[in-house]
Parts: C-alpha cells; sequence; structure tokens
C-alpha cells in the first residue's frame, strides 16, 4: 500500500492546490515582494516621485539610534508579554488539569478573551486604567498609587503588555491543557507513589514533558507580541507617551503612514519580515521533537 | 514481613457501586492473583490498595496499619503499571533513582542499589539510555527495577504482562515469579488472562462484578470451582456447559442418557459441567453419541468440537495430538463419572 495519493491525470493535483497558492501569492508573497521593492526606494510623500537607492534605507535604519530603541524596546516587550501570558496559562491550566467536574465550563470561559479583537481588548483595558475615570485607577488611587499611564512611560509600558498577555493567555492555557492531558495518567501516578508532591511532580515530570508545547508557544507569543499587539499599543497609548511604548510594527505604521516615509517603512517592515521568518524556521525545526511516552 | 487485610472493601463512582464489599487476607510473601474478565473491577480493587483510588466503605490494613487515608507514598507500596509508566525525559538510572531521592537518600547509596538491582535483573547495561531506546522486554524490566529498588512492603501489578508478546510473556512470567519468591516480598498481581493467573499465583482471586467469586490456591479453584462462572473462567479451553435433566434413573442429554452418579439426589434441569480434558481418550462404550464438526490440532493434543442432538452447544473433547478422527465422523462421548459438575440452572451455584 502506497500511503501518498497518485493522480492518473497531471493537471488535477495543481488544479487541487491552486486556491492556496493563488491565496499565499496574491496576499503574502505579492506584498511582500512590493515591500522589499519599496525599501529600496526613496519616494516622496505624495508619490509623485521615487528614486533607486539600494541599501540606503537600511543603513539610515541602523544609524538611527530611535530605531535602535525601539528594537529593544520591542524585545523587553515581546519576552515581557510572552513570559507574563505563559507564566498565567501554565498556572491556570495546571489549576484546570485537576478539575474534573465541569472542566468543559471553565475552559470555555477561559476561551473568550482570544475571541476578542486587539483595538476591543485595548480599549477595555484603557477604560479601567483611564487615568481619569477608571476603576482600576480609582482603587489603586485608594492604596497610594497615583496611575497616568498618559504620563509615565513605564506605567504605560506595563498597560500595553497586561492588555496584550490578556488576550493571549486563553490561546496559550489551551495548548497548556492540551499537553498536560496528554501525558499518561500512569505516569503522575507512578511519581506519587515513587513519593513526589503535586509540586514536585509538576517540576520534573509534567514540566519537562509539556516543554516542547511551552517552546512552540513561546515562538507563536513572540510572534504575536511582534506584530498582532499592533491594535492594543494603537488603542491604549498610540505609541506614547513619548516613544515609549513604540514597538516595531508600531513605528513601521508611524513612520510610514503617519510621517510618509514610504521607504524607511518598507525597510523596517522587510526586517520585521526576515524575523518572523527565523522564528518561524527555528520553530519548524525543533516542533518535530516530540517526547514518546 | 507484611500482611495486607481487606474488609468489607467498597467503592462507588456516584450512584454505581463497583466494589461489593470484598474480604481478603493475605499473609506474609504470597503471591496473589485477581483475575476475572473486563469491568469486573479488579484494577479498581489494586488501585484502591495502590491509594490512588479512594476507598468508600471498608478498610485496607498494610502490617494491621489501616492505611484508607494515607497517601501512596506512605503505604510502602511499589507498583508496575501496564503501560509501564516510565519517564521518558529520563534515563533508566535517574527512573529507578527518582523514589530514593525522594527518599532523602545518600547518592552512593542510590548508586550502589540501583547498580545491585539492575545486576539482578540484567538491565546494567541499559542504565544510561532512554526508555524510547529500550524494546517492550527491556522496558518492562526497567519497571520492575523502578519498583524493586525501592525495598517495598508490597509490590502491585497492574496487567504488567498483557504489551508483551506470547513469547516474552511466557518467559517474564517465570521471572516475575522466580524473582518475587527470592525477594519474599508479598504482592498483589492482576491479570485477565487466566493461563497467567494459574501459573504464577500462591492463591488465586477469581472477582466477578465486584465480587470475590472465589478465593482460593489455583488447584483448590480448577478442582472444586463454587458456581458455574468461576468454572467456566478457570481453565483452557473452557469447561463445557450441557443442559440436562437429571429423572430418577439417569441423565438425560438431549434425548441420550448417562448414568446418574450415586451422590446426585436433585433432580429436574441442572446444568452440567464436564471439562475437555475429563473424557475417556478413545470411547465406545456409552450410548452418547455426537457428530465432530470442527478439529482443532494444537500438537500434543486435539480438540474435537461435537455436535450433539438437541444440545445447543458445540461440547469440546481434548483427545490425544494423533488422534485420526475426521470431521463429520460419529464420536463416543465418555465423560470421566467421576469429574462431573452440576450447576444450577438459576442461581449458577455448584450443586455436586
Amino acid at each position: 500500500m502506497q500511503k501518498r495519493v497518485h493522480y492518473n491525470s497531471s493537471y488535477l493535483p495543481y488544479l487541487l492546490v491552486a486556491p492556496q497558492i493563488i491565496i499565499t501569492l496574491v496576499f503574502f508573497i505579492w506584498p511582500a515582494m512590493q515591500a522589499l521593492y519599496q525599501s529600496f526606494l526613496l519616494e516622496d510623500a505624495f508619490g509623485l516621485s521615487s528614486e533607486f537607492v539600494w541599501f540606503d534605507n537600511f543603513v539610515e535604519l541602523y544609524d538611527n539610534p530611535r530605531y535602535l530603541d525601539s528594537f529593544v524596546r520591542t524585545a523587553f516587550f515581546s519576552f515581557a508579554v510572552a513570559g507574563l501570558s505563559m507564566g498565567v496559562a501554565l498556572f491556570f491550566a495546571a489549576l484546570a488539569d485537576r478539575v474534573v467536574k465541569g472542566a468543559q465550563g471553565y475552559r470555555t470561559l477561559l476561551i473568550i478573551p482570544y475571541a476578542v479583537a486587539p483595538v476591543l481588548a485595548g480599549t477595555l483595558w484603557l477604560f479601567l486604567f483611564n487615568p481619569t475615570l477608571g476603576i482600576m485607577t480609582y482603587f489603586l488611587d485608594m492604596v497610594g498609587i497615583n496611575w497616568n499611564h498618559k504620563l509615565d512611560s513605564s506605567q504605560a509600558m506595563g498597560l500595553v503588555i497586561l492588555a496584550a498577555a490578556w488576550k493571549q493567555i486563553s490561546y496559550n492555557f489551551l495548548f497548556f491543557v492540551a499537553a498536560m492531558h496528554s501525558i499518561p495518567k500512569s505516569l503522575i501516578e507512578a511519581a506519587a507513589i515513587d513519593g513526589a508532591g503535586p509540586a514536585h511532580r509538576f517540576r520534573t515530570i509534567i514540566f519537562p514533558l509539556i516543554s516542547p508545547t511551552t517552546f512552540f508557544l513561546l515562538v507563536v507569543n513572540i510572534i504575536y507580541a511582534f506584530f498582532d499587539t499592533f491594535g492594543i499599543i494603537h488603542a491604549v497609548t498610540a505609541g506614547g507617551p513619548g516613544n515609549s511604548t513604540e514597538i516595531l510594527v508600531y513605528k513601521v505604521f508611524n513612520d510610514g503612514f503617519v510621517g510618509l516615509d514610504l521607504g524607511g517603512s518598507a525597510a523596517q517592515s522587510v526586517i520585521l519580515m526576515f524575523i518572523v521568518i527565523g522564528l518561524t524556521v527555528v520553530q519548524f525545526k525543533y516542533i518535530e521533537r516530540k517526547v514518546e511516552y | 514481613m507484611s500482611t495486607i487485610n481487606m474488609q468489607q472493601l467498597k467503592k462507588s463512582y456516584e450512584d454505581t457501586q463497583v466494589i461489593h464489599g470484598i474480604n481478603i487476607d493475605i499473609i506474609d510473601g504470597e503471591f496473589i492473583v485477581l483475575v476475572g474478565p473486563s469491568g469486573c473491577g479488579k484494577s479498581t480493587l489494586l488501585r484502591m490498595v495502590a491509594g490512588l483510588e479512594s476507598i468508600s466503605d471498608g478498610e485496607v490494613r498494610i502490617d494491621d496499619v489501616v492505611v484508607n487515608k494515607l497517601e501512596p507514598k506512605d503505604r510502602g507500596i511499589a507498583m508496575v503499571f501496564q503501560n509501564y509508566a516510565l519517564y521518558p525525559h529520563m534515563t533508566v538510572y535517574e527512573n529507578m533513582a527518582y523514589g530514593l531521592k525522594l527518599m532523602k537518600m545518600p547518592k552512593a547509596e542510590i548508586a550502589q542499589r540501583v547498580q545491585e538491582v539492575a545486576e539482578l535483573l540484567q538491565i546494567e547495561q541499559f542504565l544510561q539510555r532512554r526508555p524510547s531506546n529500550l524494546s517492550g522486554g527491556q522496558r518492562q524490566r526497567v519497571a520492575m527495577g523502578r519498583a524493586i529498588v525501592r525495598k517495598p512492603k508490597v509490590f502491585l501489578f497492574d496487567e504488567p504482562l498483557s504489551n508483551l508478546d506470547a513469547k516474552l510473556r511466557v518467559q517474564m512470567r517465570m521471572q516475575i515469579k522466580t524473582l518475587q519468591r527470592n525477594l519474599g516480598v508479598t504482592t498483589l498481581y492482576v491479570t485477565h488472562d487466566q493461563v497467567e493467573a494459574m501459573t504464577m499465583a500462591d492463591r488465586l482471586v477469581v472477582l466477578k462484578d465486584g465480587i470475590a467469586a472465589q478465593i482460593g490456591t489455583p488447584m483448590e479453584i480448577y478442582d472444586d470451582p463454587h458456581d458455574q462462572f468461576v468454572a467456566g473462567f478457570i481453565g483452557s479451553p473452557a469447561m463445557n456447559f450441557i443442559d440436562c435433566t437429571i429423572t430418577d434413573a439417569q441423565i438425560d442429554i438431549g434425548g441420550q442418557k448417562m448414568p446418574r452418579p450415586a451422590e446426585v439426589t436433585q433432580r429436574g434441569a441442572v446444568v452440567l459441567g464436564i471439562r475437555p480434558e475429563h473424557f475417556a481418550n478413545e470411547a465406545d462404550k456409552t450410548d452418547l453419541q455426537g457428530q465432530v464438526e470442527m478439529i482443532e490440532k494444537i500438537g500434543a493434543s486435539v480438540f474435537l468440537y461435537v455436535k450433539c442432538d438437541n444440545v445447543a452447544e458445540l461440547i469440546v473433547i481434548q483427545r490425544e495430538g494423533h488422534s485420526q478422527v475426521q470431521i463429520g465422523e460419529s464420536v463416543s462421548i465418555d465423560p470421566n463419572p467421576n469429574k462431573l459438575y452440576f450447576f444450577d440452572k438459576n442461581t449458577q451455584q455448584r450443586l455436586y
């Protein structure tokens, strides 16, 4: 028995994969090529004239301390988001793993945040922490903390991290729960008989066995923090105060569509593209490493 | 020196009761096999002793200490699981040392103990390997090693051989039995395989629907089953059960007659049980006749599947291996009159 399907006609297989290829070409490859091309151009703000400048846009970015700042900021932001959302999700999953009754219900409730659009999530948190109206601001004031993320840059960064992490917890939670479920129960029981308490079991058995999932989620979360948090940042801080929450993807938008430096913006998006390609390669390379039970 | 006592042990899941009050007293060093069809509660019972399932009612004592509320680790037990439950991310050595480390044993002593047990089980050469690089039989031995190395008071085995191929299973059966005898550790062993149960057990517990149908040595149970279920479950091929009617003069089997043993005083419809091995080899003296419908040759012996008039089930008869009987041939059926079992048609209890 051959596992692969073999077609007698030569055009049918191409026809079957055509929709996917067309979608990829039109929505991914073409814009990517366009961005690549544009990153070599110096264009005036109205698009009336353009000049081919080779790598000038990239060199300019390399020399621009504001861009490098944004790079460091993005790294901090994405690791904070990934760490926070994965940490909380792991904690929830470890608890949910022990629940038998009504587990489905809890899980469904925990998944809801994932269905909330980024801008809405951002707005939600913005209302909670609004310096004049926010309920959280009110509570914080009661314990003597003066909250104003419109003025305080570290508070602003904290808020976008919180909002971005919150949205991603559900996704991470689902994967962690699934990973924990796939660990045979007898392994946990064997460890219990061997004398390991719940915390020790988690540390020495469960956590090492879900490490492929953890790694996968780390990459996914970093990609998420790099790219999908645009809506949250736009709604909550719009990159401010100052540039304190301007991560790379927000800077692409700011420079390109607000500052109208299309070439420089394209160059930035090309760099981001290579980062995501790199992350994806790493992920594909290691995702095959699965644990055998 | 360890004993296990179970007293009126019960287990319910919400509304359904699965274990209905089991009493077993196990003496030190005994090898007890819990055997029964799937769903009879044998694994549940074992897991209750292990502390992996809560006890709804009754009590379990290990060395005269009630362990109902104790954590598994405090019961002095070690368990071998059906799927071995080896930690896949640890080497064989780490697997075996895991429990010892938790006992806060000094490193040198751990190394020594693991080495000793590894030699005993001939797994020294695998100590640095991961379980995924071992064959089924090797994993099985590592799982045993992990249990032995802790020097427990009680071994618990949950169908440890059912994932192995037939030949290896027979081999491991002997090894486990020998090992247990040498170590002298009290053992509870769960299996659904009656051959495994017969060959390994000092005493057998035949479970049915959460009730201990019979407890005894393998030969006691083979020779003297208390009811039709036990009689049918122990012995391979299974005992023949034939509906018959006892009259004053004889036993009527679908119109054919057989002499009535003197001690049988019951009259009316009963179930007659005869083991396949309890027929005369070349019979020619009875009136009981049947036609051979199928023949199974297994070398040392031959099993004839014989159809008798007005008897629903085929009767299985064991003959000597070179028997020349052909399919379709008519044969006489001559059961050993001392090896007849009679069961009540309704209660299935043994009558004689």
